[in-house]
C-alpha cells in the first residue's frame, strides 16, 4: 500500500462526502469542487476509492503524442468489461467508463478518437476491479489516466509541471510505455531517443520512491508496446526483434534498469486509410476493428500480483 | 471412355438419389436446402482432358464447373455428375436488387432515411459456394499446379506471384508448410491468400469471385428486417452463438462445418463471421459527407466479418470494407460463384435411363 492511499483511507473515515484526500497526490480535498486542486484527479475517483475499502493499485500508460495512448486504453477497458485473457473488469464511477466510451463510440464510426487536451482536468480516469477468472484471490483495484502526450513531454523536461502524472508513475505496479511503430520504422532515431527519455523518466521516479537503494534495477514490471502494428506487422510478430533493431537504446536501458519488461505488438484496426475533407483537412478513418495484443501486457503486468 | 464406365458404377450405386435430382433438374427446380452437406462430396466425373493418374483424379473433384463449360460438351453421365456436385456444392441465389451501403458508410443505417442514400444494384441468378473455400480444396489447386500455371494470373502480377510463399519457401498460403496446410485444419477455411490467389483459384476451378453486391444479395435476399434488408442471415439481431466472431471466444478459424445455425435459407454457411470473404470488386470508396480517401495501396472489398471481428456492427450482411490486394493475413478467405446464365442447360433426363444398367 502506498503513503498516499494509506493516508487517504485513514482519512476517509473522517472525511465523508465533505472531503478527503486525494487518492492520487495525496492532497487534502477542499469541501467543494470536482477536483484535486494540486494534481486534478477527480474527486469522484477517490470517493469510488475510498468506498472500495481496498488500496488502489496505479498502472502507468504512457507515450508520446500520437502514440494510442486514449484508443488503447478505451480498448483494453471495453475489453476487460466483455473479458478477455481471463480478466474480467467493472468499472467504477461513471468518469471510468468515459475513455472507454469515446473510444467505441468513435470506432463504430470508423474515427479515431479526438485527440487529448493537455489541461489536466480534462484527463479521464478510470477506475476498474479486475478480477482473474483461475485465481481465487481478491480483486485488483486499478486505477490509470489517459494523459495527454504533451503533459508527459512537458513533465519530462519539467519535472513537476504535471503533478499527477508524476504521483501515478511513482505509485504505479506496473508501466505500460506505448510507441507508435510506424513512427519507429520512418524515424526509428527520433523514437528511440523519446522513449529513452520517456523510460529514464520512469526509472528516476520509480527510484525515488523504492525502499532499496542497494539494487540498481526497480521490479516494476515495465511492458513496452508497439501499437498501430496493423501497418507494422513486424513489430507485432516478433516485438522482441523489432525493438532491438529500431530501437537499441531502448533495449538497453530496459535491460539496465528494470528486473522485469517485455516488449509487445499490438493493433486495434485492421487496415486504415486517410480522408481529406472539401477544406483539405484530413483525419484517419480505421476501416474496422481488430484488436490484437491488447489485454496481454496487462495480463503479463498483473501475473505476480 | 473408362471414365464414362466408372461413372456408370458410381452412379448405379447412388441410383435413387440420382434419379430424384433429375425429378427435380426435369422441373428446373435446382434449388435445395443443404440437407446433404454432411454426405460425402468425393464426388468424380471424368472428362477428356483429364488423365487417370491420382492426382488428376483428384482435382476433377474441385472443378465441376470446367466440366460443365466444356464445349462441345461431355457425356451426358460426366454432365450429370457435374450438375450433382454443383447442387450439393452451391446455393442457387435469385436475381433481384440489393442496397449497397456507402462503401465507407460511418453511421448505422437509420431505417428509410439510409436506404434512401444507398444505391440500388441489380444480380443475377447465381450459384454460390455453400462453405468458404477449405484448406483441403485449396490445396487440389497447389497440387495440380496452380502457382505455375500463367493464364491463371494477370501478366502484371507475375512477378508478385514468385513471392507467394508458404513458411517454408514453397509456392501456397503464407501459413502452410511445405506446400501443405496443417492437419488439424483441412475443413477450415483457407487463409493467407492474397487477392490474386483468390482469383486464380477461382479460374481454376471454373467459376469468379462474388461481386459485393452478389455477395450482399446471397447473404440477405432471404430475410427481411427493420431497415429493409436484415442486418443478417437470420435476422436483424447480433447472435454470437450463429458466427465465429470476437463475441464468439474461438481465436480462431473453425471448420466450414461448423455454425450451422447462422446458414441462409438456402444452405449457404458462415458468410458472417470465421473469415472475411474477398470480393471481385475493388475497394476505393468515398465518405458520406463527400471527403475523398487516400489508401496506400490498391484495395479490395471484404465482406461478413471473421473470428477476430470486434463490433458487431461490422460482422453483418451491408459492412463493407477493404484489404490491399496483397494482403495474405490469417482471416481472410474466399467462396467463389458461377452465375447461373454461365452455365449450359442441365441435361436431358431421359438420356439418363440409358446410364441405369440393372
Amino acid at each position: 500500500m502506498t503513503r498516499y492511499t494509506e493516508q487517504a483511507l485513514a482519512s476517509s473515515r473522517y472525511c465523508g462526502d465533505a472531503g478527503g484526500i486525494c487518492v492520487c497526490c495525496g492532497t487534502q480535498y477542499p469541501g467543494a469542487g470536482r477536483h484535486c486542486q494540486r494534481c486534478q484527479a477527480p474527486l469522484e475517483l477517490s470517493q469510488t476509492a475510498f468506498a472500495r475499502g481496498m488500496p488502489p493499485r496505479f498502472v502507468s500508460v504512457l507515450g508520446e503524442s500520437g502514440s494510442g495512448k486514449t484508443v488503447y486504453l478505451g480498448m483494453l477497458m471495453d475489453m476487460l468489461s466483455k473479458g478477455v485473457l481471463g480478466m474480467r473488469g467493472i468499472a467504477h464511477g461513471s468518469h471510468s467508463v468515459a475513455v472507454q466510451n469515446r473510444t467505441i463510440s468513435a470506432l463504430q464510426r470508423r474515427r479515431f478518437p479526438e485527440k487529448t487536451g493537455s489541461d489536466a482536468d480534462d484527463w479521464q480516469w478510470v477506475h476498474c476491479e479486475v478480477t482473474k477468472d483461475r485465481r481465487k484471490k481478491r480483486p485488483l483495484d486499478l486505477v490509470t489516466a489517459d494523459f495527454a502526450g504533451e503533459a508527459i513531454a512537458l513533465e519530462i523536461e519539467q519535472s513537476g509541471a504535471y503533478p499527477a502524472i508524476r504521483s501515478v508513475v511513482s505509485q504505479s505496479v506496473g508501466v505500460l510505455l506505448l510507441c507508435d511503430s510506424i513512427s519507429v520504422c520512418r524515424a526509428p532515431l527520433n523514437e528511440d531517443i523519446s522513449a529513452l527519455k520517456l523510460v529514464s523518466y520512469i526509472y528516476d521516479v520509480q527510484k525515488a520512491n523504492s525502499a532499496s537503494r542497494t539494487d540498481r534495477r526497480i521490479t516494476t514490471p515495465l511492458a513496452v508496446v508497439f501499437t498501430k502494428c496493423d501497418q507494422c506487422p513486424e513489430a507485432q510478430e516478433d516485438p522482441q526483434r523489432f525493438a532491438a533493431n529500431n530501437m537499441p537504446r531502448l533495449s538497453q536501458i530496459c535491460q539496465a534498469g528494470f528486473s522485469r519488461f517485455r516488449f509487445f505488438g499490438a493493433r486495434i484496426v485492421a487496415s486504415t486509410a486517410t480522408s481529406v475533407d472539401e477544406y483539405g483537412c484530413s483525419s484517419h478513418v480505421a476501416l474496422h476493428v481488430e484488436p490484437h495484443g491488447i489485454a496481454e501486457p496487462l495480463d503479463w503486468i498483473m501475473k505476480p500480483c | 471412355m473408362v471414365g464414362a464406365r466408372r461413372e456408370r458404377r458410381h452412379f448405379g450405386e447412388n441410383t435413387l438419389t440420382l434419379i430424384s435430382w433429375i425429378r427435380r433438374a426435369a422441373t428446373g427446380a435446382h434449388f435445395s436446402l443443404a440437407s446433404n452437406l454432411d454426405s460425402d462430396l468425393s464426388f468424380e466425373f471424368s472428362a477428356p482432358s483429364f488423365t487417370d493418374t491420382e492426382n488428376a483424379r483428384h482435382t476433377t473433384r474441385e472443378k465441376y464447373c470446367v466440366v460443365l463449360a466444356t464445349d462441345p460438351p461431355l457425356d451426358v453421365a460426366t454432365l450429370v455428375a457435374a450438375w450433382k456436385t454443383l447442387e450439393e456444392r452451391t446455393g442457387l441465389v435469385p436475381g433481384g436488387e440489393t442496397h449497397l451501403a456507402a462503401e465507407l458508410e460511418t453511421s448505422e443505417p437509420v431505417f428509410a432515411q439510409a436506404i434512401d442514400q444507398r444505391s440500388l444494384v441489380a444480380t443475377s441468378p447465381l450459384y454460390l459456394d455453400r462453405c468458404a473455400v477449405t484448406n483441403e480444396q485449396f490445396s487440389d489447386f497447389v497440387t495440380d499446379g496452380g502457382y505455375n500455371q500463367q493464364e491463371l494470373w494477370p501478366p502484371e502480377i507475375l512477378p508478385r506471384v514468385l513471392q507467394f510463399l508458404d513458411q517454408t519457401g514453397h509456392p501456397s498460403p503464407r501459413f502452410w508448410s511445405a506446400g501443405k496446410p496443417p492437419a488439424d485444419k483441412r475443413r477450415h477455411p483457407v487463409v493467407g491468400v492474397s487477392w490474386f490467389e483468390a482469383n486464380a483459384y477461382a479460374r481454376w476451378s471454373g467459376k469468379r469471385l462474388p461481386t459485393a453486391a452478389e455477395w450482399q444479395r446471397a447473404a440477405s435476399w432471404s430475410s427481411d428486417g427493420v431497415a429493409g434488408e436484415a442486418r443478417y442471415p437470420w435476422g436483424d439481431a447480433f447472435d454470437s452463438q450463429r458466427a465465429n466472431t470476437w463475441h464468439s471466444r474461438r481465436g480462431d478459424t473453425v471448420s466450414v462445418d461448423e455454425y450451422s445455425s447462422g446458414s441462409t435459407p438456402n444452405g449457404i454457411r458462415q458468410l458472417i463471421g470465421n473469415v472475411w470473404e474477398w470480393t471481385a470488386d475493388g475497394f476505393d470508396g468515398c465518405l458520406e459527407d463527400g471527403s475523398r480517401i487516400f489508401f496506400e495501396r490498391p484495395m479490395a472489398e471484404i465482406r461478413g466479418g471473421a473470428y477476430d471481428t470486434y463490433l458487431e456492427t461490422q460482422a453483418t450482411c451491408q459492412f463493407r470494407t477493404g484489404q490491399p490486394l496483397l494482403y495474405r493475413g490469417p482471416n481472410v478467405g474466399f467462396r467463389c460463384c458461377i452465375g447461373a446464365q454461365d452455365l449450359p442447360c442441365p441435361p436431358d433426363p431421359m438420356a439418363l435411363l440409358e446410364i441405369q444398367e440393372p
